[in-house]
């Protein structure tokens, strides 16, 4: 908790009392000299105007952020008058008296400055519950459509309208992977305008169900994530799964896939949402061609949706044989040994950890097919292949010769591939990099089984294995090192 | 055969039990006796494996040209003990039956023994034929089939062999084009597998080398010899006798390529021979980012149809090296003079493209000659793109320079206001003089009227008038370079009419001369009347 946190909560809860009201005079003035007060909120430039005019009364906020030490009394006790203002004048609002908005928006502006200290409206007092108002904000919010393009002041203007053309397009069509691919580059600059963040805010925490019927008549994705980004991912969720509507659903599991930060490497998944989201995929699940689709988007490139791993897992568990597929199918396999790996791993444990043993050994064996198949990319022109690889199925590979597979089994596998790695200098390449490329297709064909059969406690091997010991066999470790 | 004999002892190269064979042999005609293309015997270790029939690998080839003659693989293994009993047949009545199925040679010669190195640095042609040399090197006995005459229209027709060698290579890894010299030959080879060895030139000065034995093989004591040469000296020599697995032999850390020999002095054979091989010294590399926005180009045509275009950008800094930039102790001269050395020996190969446009084609052709002249200045203009013609017009501009997509690449046109006889004669009749100065207005013109961003866009379009420098009549298009001489290309024809009629492209020889040639007239005409159009 930050001083600026502790002085606006005791501030809200000093509204909640009888006390003196301070209106903010000057940024009421800002509101009636603007021609629509209601549009400036949707607009970054004009609302700076209001919220200049609004720090020019209450700035020492922004102070108490950045030394972290309250204000004198004095100021504690306006903001809380401010704050009181603001809770009377949302019980009783009403649109007869603000035609143009121009009170609701000097009271949103208020509501978004307190806003550092996180989701204040949980904390307003019930005194400001307004049906009217709730009413007013959902027929306006439905009424809301959200136009993009570029800014003008871009140094790239032709990509730029490339890009968006694409993007409106994609979102006309309804191709979601376009969109789940590209709308994460236009992240930042599709921020909630002050009105969205708050009008949301303010039904969420009051009128619920009128912002679930707001967000059951979506039809716009731009619009559904200004929706549900000033929601918490575990509200959102809910949202997606009250609203029953396919863009809220996608835009709820876009925001809660997206790594919240870089340097975050793929967080795996806060567990708060991972319930809610779960229950989301459970019901996707349910109609195969989009569940196909939603695998596409999200689980192409496991890394960009980092945080949805554990949830998926979940769903999965309970899923039919075909979403089962759907998700081993839609997984790009690379050589790579990037953190894809590590994301698929932690969706198949916490799959394994709940689904039953058929089920788990359809997905192992789907996965295995889809493994040897791939053949770790080499059929492509050009492959160069100089270690041994791994690719994001490890861990189901395991899971295949461990539950699929006796240790029998499992042992004639290794057999096998050791018979072929013994042979090598018996077969004809056409040069070193063909032999190299064929002693690293084995090697890595070995190493699911090979850590499979040390019966592991983790799934996932942290390190290589070799068909021989090198200190041993020091002449097949010096023949087969060449590359 | 002694010396192969001594060579099929146990353990003294290898542990040999069977040699596989790949016959590569040739019917000219049906029911016409198998011919020996090339066979080479491999000798390997197949322990406790039974011999393997004969089996064919692939299908059976034709070659279109050699009407009648069919070519096959032919594969089997045999017991090693038989080896020599086949060779002296051989030798000697020149008849070969190893497959149990005979096999027609030429008058074959015996070839004094070879030991063929891995690839290192340097690859060598022998192992486009030997079987995955990749190792400490292989002994190599070879029967030359010197007057090849059955092998006549293979050499006569190169084609016909690549065909036949681009099919060989689909069954067997075996590039008989590669060493075609070898056609009717047979070989046997000799795989160094008594032992692994490897030899690392350290920068301490020393050289590491690792040895590991055969299991069925006794370790034993052998030589190593290691030496640099640079320049046609020896900058660093040391030999050793070498037992435990690893072994430091100390050589001068001097400059050039390293070789590493082992040497068996019990038996008297090489064991293996590494190199030549070197460190890197220094690793130029540039970055360049492709930039997201194009360069816009619309532009009125000489028909007056309206052309709109986009031209992708990338620019980047120069080139960055790391490492010492020398690579010699004379500050790099000693390298720059090896270069050039190296180029007049290379100066045998040219690049060659040629145009001939048949009848209604012209078009295709056009626009084949443009995307060529386009690669090549994306290709090799990071620096710039200078084009020379007498007839160069600002069409030709527009459609060739303009395509350049490297950042502020500085770019050169220089004509000489020449025009075709049609477009001289259309201007006559229209009553506009044929003079320079209104070809100038024109092609200020054509270029004042074009719609671009202009992107990273730096060029300076010049005429010659006057009595200024001197007149031209080849045209080249030069391609400045930041290390080493400038590429140039003759275009053979003006830009004007590339790929209407038969001209070739011909990359120049010395394109530092060329562009030399050019600067010392550009600079010469740098007076405002010389002067048709620039950018910035």
């Amino acid at each position: 908790m930050t001083a600026e946190t502790d002085l606006i909560l005791w501030a809200i809860a000093m509204a909640a009392r009888d006390g003196d009201l301070v209106a903010p005079e000057k940024l009421l003035a800002a509101a009636a000299s603007d021609a629509d007060p209601f549009r400036s909120l949707s607009d970054l430039d004009r609302t700076n105007v209001l919220f200049e005019a609004l720090t020019e009364e209450f700035g020492f906020v922004n102070f108490v952020r950045a030394s972290q030490k309250l204000p004198p009394v004095e100021q504690q006790q306006r903001l809380a008058g401010l704050l009181r203002w603001v809770v009377r004048k949302l019980g009783g609002w009403q649109k007869e008296d603000d035609p143009q908005y121009r009170q609701l928006a000097s009271m949103f502006v208020i509501t978004r400055y307190c806003e550092y200290a996180g989701d204040i409206w949980k904390h307003f007092p019930s005194s400001a519950l307004n049906e009217k108002l709730g009413r007013e904000l959902g027929d306006l919010l439905s009424r809301i459509k959200v136009q993009i393009g570029s800014n003008g002041f871009t140094h790239t203007p032709l990509s730029d309208a490339e890009a968006l053309e694409k993007l409106r397009r994609a979102d006309e069509v309804g191709d979601w992977e376009l969109l789940a691919d590209n709308i994460q580059r236009f992240d930042a600059r599709m921020s909630p305008t002050t009105f969205t963040s708050q009008a949301v805010r303010y039904l969420k925490r009051f009128f619920p169900h009128i912002l679930t019927e707001v967000g059951s008549s979506i039809g716009q994705i731009f619009l559904a994530v200004q929706l549900v980004e000033p929601l918490s991912e575990s509200e959102a969720c809910s949202l997606a799964l009250d609203a029953a509507n396919a863009y809220i659903e996608f835009a709820a599991v876009m925001k809660c896939g997206v790594p919240k930060s870089p340097l975050d490497g793929g967080t795996i998944g806060a567990d708060e949402f991972c319930e809610p989201l779960s229950r989301l995929f459970c019901k996707v699940a349910d109609d195969h061609a989009r569940w196909k689709t939603w695998m596409r988007c999200f689980c192409h490139h496991p890394q960009n949706y980092s945080a949805l791993a554990k949830a998926l897992g979940a769903a999965l568990a309970s899923a039919s044989e075909c979403a089962l597929d759907s998700y081993v199918d839609s997984i790009v396999l690379t050589t790579m040994r990037g953190n894809g790996r590590v994301i698929v791993g932690e969706t198949l444990k916490v799959f394994a950890g709940s689904a039953p043993v058929e089920r788990r050994q359809h997905l192992w064996r789907r996965a295995h097919d889809r493994w040897k198949t791939w053949n770790f990319g080499l059929d492509q022109a050009g492959m160069a292949f100089t270690q041994i690889a791994h690719c994001e199925l490890d861990y189901a590979i395991v899971g295949y010769a461990i539950e699929c597979l006796s240790a029998e089994e499992c042992q004639d596998e290794l057999a096998d591939i050791r018979g072929k790695v013994c042979g090598l200098r018996e077969r004809w390449f056409r040069n070193v990099s063909e032999f190299g490329k064929e002693k690293n297709r084995l090697f890595s064909l070995c190493q699911p089984y090979a850590h499979a059969s040390q019966s592991p406690s983790e799934w996932l091997a942290q390190y290589d294995y070799l068909p021989f010991d090198p200190k041993v066999d020091t002449y097949a470790a010096a023949a087969l090192s060449i590359i | 055969m002694d010396d192969l004999a001594k060579l099929l002892a146990h353990g003294v190269v290898g542990t040999y039990t069977h040699f596989e064979a790949t016959e590569i042999f040739m019917n000219r005609g049906k029911g016409a006796p198998a011919e020996n293309v090339l066979t080479i015997l491999v000798a390997e270790d197949r322990d406790g494996e039974q011999e393997k029939s004969p089996s064919y690998l692939g299908e059976r080839i034709n070659v279109k040209g050699l009407d009648n003659w069919h070519f096959g693989i032919k594969r089997y293994t045999k017991r090693i003990a038989n080896l020599i009993g086949e060779l002296t047949t051989l030798q000697n009545s020149g008849l070969w039956e190893a497959s149990g199925e005979p096999l027609k040679f030429g008058a074959l010669q015996r070839v004094p023994p070879q030991f063929v190195p891995p690839d290192s640095t340097t690859l060598v042609p022998w192992n486009r034929v030997l079987k995955s040399n990749f190792w400490n090197g292989s002994h190599v006995f070879e029967w030359s089939d010197r007057g090849k005459q059955t092998f006549a229209n293979l050499f006569h027709e190169p084609p016909l062999l690549q065909e036949l060698a681009g099919k060989v290579m689909k069954s067997v890894p075996i590039d008989l084009a590669g060493l075609s010299d070898r056609l009717g030959n047979l070989v046997v080879q000799f795989p160094v597998t008594a032992l692994i060895s490897k030899f690392e030139p350290l920068r301490t000065g020393q050289c590491k080398i690792s040895l590991a034995w055969h299991p069925k093989v006794t370790a034993r004591l052998l030589r190593a010899v290691c030496n640099f040469d640079f320049d046609g000296i020896v900058s660093g020599f040391a030999s050793i006798a070498v037992e435990k697995a690893e072994t430091h032999i100390a050589t001068a850390s001097g400059r050039g390529l390293h070789r590493g020999f082992l040497w068996d002095e019990e038996n008297e054979v090489l064991l293996a021979v590494h190199g030549p091989t070197g460190f890197i010294e220094s690793v130029s590399f540039s970055l360049r980012t492709a930039d997201i926005e194009p360069r816009t180009l619309s532009y009125s045509g000489p028909n007056g149809e309206t052309r709109n275009y986009q031209v992708p950008l990338s620019s980047g800094g120069a080139a960055t090296i790391v490492g010492n930039p020398d690579g010699d102790d004379t500050g790099g001269r000693t390298r720059k003079r090896l270069y050039r050395e190296q180029e007049e020996l290379l100066r045998g190969r040219k690049e060659f493209i040629q145009y001939k446009p048949v009848d209604k084609h012209e078009a295709e052709m056009r626009t084949q000659a443009l995307s060529d002249l386009r690669h090549l200045i994306n290709m090799h203009g990071q620096l710039g793109a200078w084009l020379w013609d007498p007839y160069l017009n600002a069409f030709d501009v527009l459609e060739t320079l303009f395509w350049s997509g490297h950042w502020g690449a500085d770019l050169r046109a220089l004509t000489a206001a020449k025009e075709p006889p049609a477009c001289t004669e259309a201007h006559e009749n229209t009553g506009t003089s044929t003079s320079k100065q209104n070809f100038v207005a024109r092609q200020r013109d054509v270029l004042n009227r074009v719609q671009s961003n202009w992107r990273g866009f730096k060029l300076e379009f010049r005429v010659r008038r006057g009595q200024a420098g001197w007149g031209f009549h080849d045209r080249f298009l030069i391609l400045p370079q930041q290390e080493g001489a400038a590429l140039a290309w003759s275009l053979g024809t003006s830009v004007n009419s590339l790929g209407t009629e038969h001209h070739i492209f011909q990359k120049v020889d010395d394109g530092q001369l060329i562009m030399n040639a050019f600067g010392e007239l550009w600079s010469k005409l740098s007076e405002p009347e010389h002067l048709i159009w620039k950018k910035p």
